[in-house]
């Protein structure tokens, strides 16, 4: 019993012990960086912040590709029970690195314009991502029970496989509904 | 006579500004008159470079070193990516090309430096090993003598005990 103690420096150098749960915490905040206050009725012009984070509990050092997508309520989201993404194009591409227990914020200021309404559809023309404007040119059609025309804004983490020498979906997607009426 | 001069002197200048171009614009990457096929290489080439990069640190974050100022780097490249995407996506391909460009510019030196870097923690980690495990079989070696000297001498006084015990116990069997 006291050789094991007297060695245990040594083989706590030697063998690795068992770690805890391996996992990536993804998450979005509001503009105060609290879990409140998120956009949700957008209208032409106005400037909307978040936060997202992402948090490395693998173990080892990471490569995290984060892709920001957005889509209306017909076109397909990513799947994160069966591991799907979604077929949509990105619009924004965030890449972080980081260690075992460490985390990482980004500051997201999004607004969106050429909002139109035509009969029971609203188009939204364009978003501007910080500092960078994308065209969108998605269409809503008006949802009858929750009053509104609906658009999802989702954030798909992706993360490097060095042994594939590629990006995988990592199982893990934020979002946020978005109501263009400015109507509750 | 100084016309002449001054003529021969303009001429050779624009021999070797020729020649200078001639000879390096092949190696340099440019970045105007951007097309899709060109944005796409350098964006292909700044990914790959980024890729190289990441595992060159990780390598070396695994055996202990401290890559910080890697990761920093690494940040700042994958930023510059990110815009380079970005840029492509809004098909601005010669902002692409430069954000690829910048992003595999930011990129230089980092393998080596890792490569440095996980060499030395190698090295370190050797090091401590063998001090650790040195001192370790030192005290252990210590603890074997003095349990086996502590078992003589416990032995020793146990049979001094048993001895001095012998006759008592005669006695007393005699008197019964």
């Amino acid at each position: 019993m006291l050789g094991l103690v007297v060695l245990s420096p040594t083989l706590i150098m030697v063998l690795e012990l068992p770690g805890g749960e391996r996992f990536t915490e993804f998450w979005i905040l509001g503009p105060g960086l609290m879990a409140q206050d998120y956009p949700y009725n957008v209208s032409e012009g106005s400037v909307h912040r978040i936060h997202l984070c992402v948090a490395n509990h693998l173990g080892d050092l990471q490569y995290y590709l984060i892709y920001l997508k957005f889509r209306n309520e017909t076109e397909a989201p990513s799947k994160a029970e069966d591991g799907t993404p979604s077929p949509l194009p990105p619009l924004s591409e965030y890449r972080v690195f980081l260690e075992d227990g460490q985390n990482k914020t980004e500051e997201i200021d999004m607004s969106f314009s050429g909002i139109t309404f035509e009969a029971d559809t609203c188009t939204v023309q364009s978003v501007s991502i910080g500092d960078q404007k994308v065209s969108l040119d998605k269409t809503a059609t008006w949802n009858e029970e929750l009053s509104g025309y609906y658009f999802q804004l989702f954030f798909e983490l992706w993360s490097y496989n060095v042994s594939s020498n590629d990006f995988s979906f990592h199982n893990r997607t934020v979002w946020l509904w978005l109501n263009m009426t400015g109507r509750i | 006579m100084t016309a002449k001069v001054v003529n021969r002197k303009a001429s050779r200048f624009l021999f070797c500004v020729v020649v200078i171009f001639t000879v390096f614009s092949p190696s340099v990457h440019v970045c105007s008159a951007v097309d899709k096929a060109a944005a796409d290489e350098a964006l292909g080439l700044a990914e790959e470079d980024l890729r190289s990069a990441f595992i060159s640190v990780r390598e070396a974050e695994e055996v202990g070193a401290g890559v910080e100022g890697l990761l920093l780097k690494l940040e700042i490249s994958g930023e510059a990516l990110a815009q380079a995407y970005s840029a492509y996506i809004r098909s601005d391909f010669e902002s692409a090309c430069t954000f690829a460009t910048s992003s595999s510019g930011g990129l230089t030196g980092v393998i080596d430096e890792a490569q440095m870097l996980k060499i030395d923690a190698e090295k370190a980690f050797s090091e401590r090993l063998f001090w650790t495990a040195g001192i370790s079989s030192i005290c252990l070696c210590v603890l074997l003598v003095a349990s086996l000297l502590g078992w003589r001498l416990v032995k020793g006084r146990f049979i001094k005990q048993v001895l001095k015990s012998r006759p008592e116990l005669v006695k007393s069997n005699e008197s019964g």
